[in-house]
Formats: C-alpha cells, sequence, structure tokens
C-alpha cells in the first residue's frame, strides 16, 4: 500500500504538483517588456498600416493575413501608446469599413466577421481613452449598432454577415466572437452611454455563463474565454448578474490551471518533459489577459473579492512567463512568430503592470 | 454547515476511523485495557503532532516545494484515490500485523499514530487544506477528526461478520472518493 502511494506521488510530482516557476515580474518590468513586443510590431508595421502577419526568426514575412487578428493588434498597440503606428492600422481597416443602414462591419474579402468589428470598436474606444478625442464617436456607435444587429434572441451572436448581399449566416458558431462582442459593447456603453448598449451586453453575459459552453460544443468548461473576463471586469460596477460572477470563478481556474502547466513546462528537467505543451504566446498572453480582468472584476465587486490576491498572483505568474521567454520583442513557437503573439502578450503584461501599480 | 465543520467532517473520513478501528483491534488483540488505552493515547498524541505541524508548516512546505495551492489540491485529490480504491476494493484491512512483543507506547506511536492515524494521504491533504483554508482552521479541523476517529475506534469494536465489515469499507471508500474528486475539482476549477 504505501509502496504504491508512493509511486503514485512520485507521479504526481513529475505532472500535477511539479514545481512551477513564478518569477515575480515589476511593473516596469512588465512594461519595458510589452514596449518591445510594441516596437517589434511597429518595426514591422508595412506602409498600408497592415502588420508583418507571420515570421521567422530571421524576420522573414511568411504570408497570410487576417483581418480579425489585425484588429486585435491595433488595439494592443492603443494600450501600448504607440498611437501613431496604430491610427495606421485604424486607416487600414477603415478602408474595410462596409457602411449600411446605420451600421458598420470590419470586412475581410467580402465578409464580415463579428470579432473583427468587435475588436476594431474595444480599439475605439480605447483610442478614446487614450487621446481623449471625439473623432471616432459615430463610428463606434455605428459598428455597435452592427453588433447588436447581430445578436441573436438567446443573447448569443451571429458570427458572419455578407454585406454585399445582405445574408447572415445563421448556421456557424465561434466560441471566441461572443465575448468579443460583449467587452466592445460593454466598453461602448461606458464611453457613449446608451441602454441599447447595456441591455445587449448584459443579455451576452447571460448567453456566456449560462448557455455558451453547451451551445458551443466546448468538450471542458468552461472555455478559456479571455473577452468574456474583460467584459466581466467592464461590467463590475453595473453591477454583474449572479451567473457571472459564479462563471468568472471557473474561468479563474480555468486560467490558474492553463498558466500552471505552462510554469511548470518552464521548471527545467524532467518536468519540461512530462509538460509539453506547444501552445504559443498569443495562447499564454489571453490567459494572463483573462486573470488580469478577473483581478479588476475582484476589486470591484464583493463577490469576487475572493478571487484578488489568486487572479493576481496567477497573471503574474504568466506574465513572468512571457518577459522570460520574449525573443528581440517577439515570441516564437517552432521558430515562428504570429502578430497576435504580440499582441496578447502586450495586452496582458499591461495589465499585470497596472495591476501591480495599483497595488504599490 | 460552516467552512470549519465541513473541514472537520472531511478530514474525519480522510483519518478513516474504520481502518483506525480494525488496526486498533489488530494490534490490541491480546493485550489488556491498560495497554489499550496506551497504544490509543500515544497514538492520537502522535497523530495530533503530525496534524498540527503539518497544517503550520504547510505554506512554507509548499513554497519550498514551489507548488502553488491549485497544484496541491490537485496533487491531494488524486493521492487520496490510492486509499479510496483500496477500501472499495480491497476492505478495510488496518494495514497492520499483531506485534506482541512491542511495547504498548511504542506500537501507539508507529505503526498507530503514524502511518495509520496520520498517513501521508492525511499529510498531503493538510498540505493542501491549510494553503487553502489557513493553518488554524486546519489543524484545528484536523485535530478534532483525529480526537472522533481514536475515539469512534476505542470505543466500537469492529464487526465480526465480514460483509457488515466489507460494506463499512465501500462506504468509507465511496465518501473518500468523493472527497478525492472534490479535491481534484477544486484544482481544476478553483475553490
Amino acid at each position: 500500500m504505501l509502496v504504491v502511494f508512493a509511486l503514485v506521488l512520485g507521479a504526481v510530482r513529475l505532472t500535477v504538483a511539479a514545481p512551477e516557476r513564478c518569477d515575480e515580474i515589476s511593473a516596469s518590468d512588465a512594461r519595458a517588456t510589452a514596449q518591445a513586443a510594441a516596437d517589434w510590431l511597429v518595426d514591422n508595421q508595412k506602409p498600408d498600416g497592415s502588420y508583418l502577419y507571420l515570421a521567422d526568426l530571421d524576420g522573414n514575412d511568411l504570408g497570410d493575413y487576417n483581418a480579425v487578428r489585425h484588429a486585435g493588434v491595433t488595439l494592443s498597440l492603443y494600450q501600448a501608446g504607440e498611437t501613431e503606428a496604430a491610427d495606421a492600422g485604424l486607416e487600414w481597416m477603415l478602408d474595410r469599413l462596409e457602411e449600411r443602414d446605420g451600421w458598420a462591419a470590419l470586412t475581410d474579402k467580402g465578409v464580415a466577421p463579428l470579432g473583427g468589428t468587435a475588436l476594431m470598436l474595444a480599439a475605439l474606444t480605447e483610442r478614446r481613452e487614450h487621446t481623449g478625442e471625439t473623432t471616432y464617436d459615430d463610428t463606434m456607435r455605428d459598428l455597435g449598432e452592427f453588433l447588436v444587429a447581430m445578436q441573436r434572441d438567446n443573447g448569443d451572436f451571429y458570427v458572419y454577415a455578407y454585406p454585399e448581399s445582405g445574408r447572415v449566416d445563421e448556421e456557424s458558431i465561434s466560441q471566441y466572437f461572443a465575448g468579443e462582442a460583449l467587452w466592445a459593447i460593454a466598453r461602448l456603453h461606458r464611453a457613449l452611454p446608451d441602454e441599447a448598449w447595456r441591455t445587449a451586453a448584459e443579455r451576452a453575459a447571460h448567453f456566456i455563463a449560462v448557455e455558451r459552453d453547451d451551445t458551443d460544443f466546448v468538450p471542458v468548461a468552461p472555455l478559456n474565454d479571455h473577452w468574456a473576463a474583460y467584459g466581466f471586469g467592464e461590467m463590475a460596477d453595473w453591477p454583474l448578474s449572479d451567473d457571472a460572477v459564479e462563471y468568472a470563478h471557473s474561468l479563474y481556474g480555468r486560467f490558474a490551471m492553463l498558466i500552471r502547466w505552462d510554469a511548470q513546462a518552464d521548471a527545467g528537467e524532467p518536468y519540461a518533459s512530462t509538460h509539453t505543451s506547444g501552445k504559443r504566446a498569443a495562447a499564454l498572453g489571453t490567459w494572463v489577459e483573462g486573470q488580469a480582468a478577473l483581478a479588476r472584476l475582484a476589486r470591484a465587486d464583493d463577490r469576487a473579492s475572493d478571487l484578488s490576491e489568486a487572479t493576481l498572483a496567477s497573471a503574474r505568474c504568466g506574465a513572468a512567463l512571457l518577459a522570460a521567454r520574449q525573443i528581440d520583442g517577439a515570441w516564437y513557437t517552432n521558430g515562428e512568430t504570429r502578430m497576435d503573439d504580440q499582441q496578447h502578450a502586450i495586452s496582458g503584461l499591461l495589465a499585470v503592470a497596472a495591476l501591480l501599480e495599483g497595488e504599490e | 454547515m460552516s467552512d470549519w465543520l465541513r473541514l472537520a467532517v472531511v478530514l474525519l473520513v480522510i483519518v478513516d476511523p474504520l481502518t483506525a478501528a480494525v488496526a486498533g483491534a489488530t494490534l490490541t488483540a491480546d493485550r489488556d485495557g491498560r495497554a489499550r488505552s496506551i497504544v490509543f493515547a500515544t497514538g492520537t498524541v502522535v497523530a495530533l503532532a503530525v496534524v498540527v505541524v503539518t497544517a503550520w508548516l504547510a505554506d512554507p512546505m509548499l513554497d519550498a516545494l514551489e507548488v502553488s495551492v491549485g497544484a496541491a489540491q490537485l496533487a491531494a485529490g488524486i493521492v487520496l484515490l490510492v486509499p479510496a480504491v483500496e477500501l472499495l476494493f480491497g476492505g478495510p484491512s488496518g494495514w497492520v500485523r499483531p506485534a506482541p512483543e512491542a511495547a504498548a507506547a511504542r506500537l501507539g506511536a508507529i505503526p498507530f499514530g503514524v502511518p495509520v492515524l496520520a498517513s501521508p494521504w492525511l499529510v498531503v491533504a493538510l498540505l493542501a487544506f491549510a494553503a487553502d483554508e489557513g493553518a488554524a482552521m486546519t489543524a484545528s479541523a484536523g485535530g478534532v477528526a483525529v480526537l472522533v476517529s481514536t475515539g469512534l475506534a476505542f470505543l466500537f469494536t469492529t464487526p465480526s461478520d465480514r460483509g457488515a465489515l466489507r460494506a463499512l469499507g465501500v462506504a468509507m471508500g465511496a465518501a473518500t472518493a468523493l472527497v478525492a474528486f472534490d479535491l481534484v475539482h477544486d484544482g481544476v476549477f478553483g475553490s
């Protein structure tokens, strides 16, 4: 019996209870790492405002592009204070904006993915916060109208529209688009208050908290949806519904486990061999973003206050991993970096820095 | 149910009064009442000491091992499946043999105190609970669990009917498995 126990304990130590490499990154180090990543994006931006999408370690352009990720990268550059480069990225999106009957949507090869419009709206709200300018308020409202028009009866969203024909794809699903839309609409309501935005955001939050994991066939709930965490954090003082607060707790557990596994993978041998993840920085960055958003929720809502220390510790651990893994401003997986590796790392690192500065 | 009472019940399941009773009966089979009392009293004191020390050292131990609370909970849950499976499929064995030549106090300390009462899986579970719930709460709840467990084992003789003992073992194993899965759940989804 004791021999069996010893063997189980050994196996547990090698796997789920391996040492976790969680350095205590400072706010200034987190900001410096984020700035290096922002510099990488700016240095590699193209004259038309688009970014280097996929590159190898030598900086060679490996092609491909994605409008949703373009919007996300632009958002992260506004967060990093790189307004000039972000404005160039914004111009690229404005050139691809389809406007109809009071709404506007970001299109990609004739299709308007919900997530692209949502992240463009989030980028514009970020720009408005940073610059104080109201130049794009009408565009923000039009983007918000598109998101609300795409909302289903249960609070979920249709994920693709075809502006040329006016057709909406009623079959496809996207696990993350609902969270992106939730956050964008919640931010829009904070910037340009309107009951329509608030109602849409509350319906989306309810859908995500109680239905989404079933509707979108999430194999092991909850989906590690940092966008939803952002949305919940944004709505913390509305206040958030009880079901969303409960879901936020389960999101914390999911992000914590994912970050923990990566921290164990970086603890050296033999743990590196038992923790192969192969996940790119874009994934780790989103988990850090999610925990940081939940930490903000925990500070604003007593019902989530029990998460305050744990979310920050987990986010800080993930941020330290990101800093340790950065190579010349970028993050590489199997010799390649994609622009959203930098995007999510920047957003996560800056969020952790802000939380740490709020503590000091 | 208060958090403290819930933790005490959970720790009582992990200490396992049934296995304590079987082990106590085996170790004291040919001894008089005084020797039996010494075995139980010594075992209780030793187990209480292990519980208190483990609870108070949980945070520095987990820090030294670089293990977070969630990982400790997950590990404790997996480790607890070992006695749960043993109880479910093997029955309560007590894991001890009669030692008629040994001094009662020695038998009380080892093996009755450690590892029967203060088992390795109790120690692992205490680390996880103390890191999550706090040392004082875990130490007091664990202490009460040890006292209740040895009290029950001392007062009640185990049934001689193997079928009844087997049924009690299955019930205890099922309860231990529930505690194990709850810990795994907390480790994966957050407590």
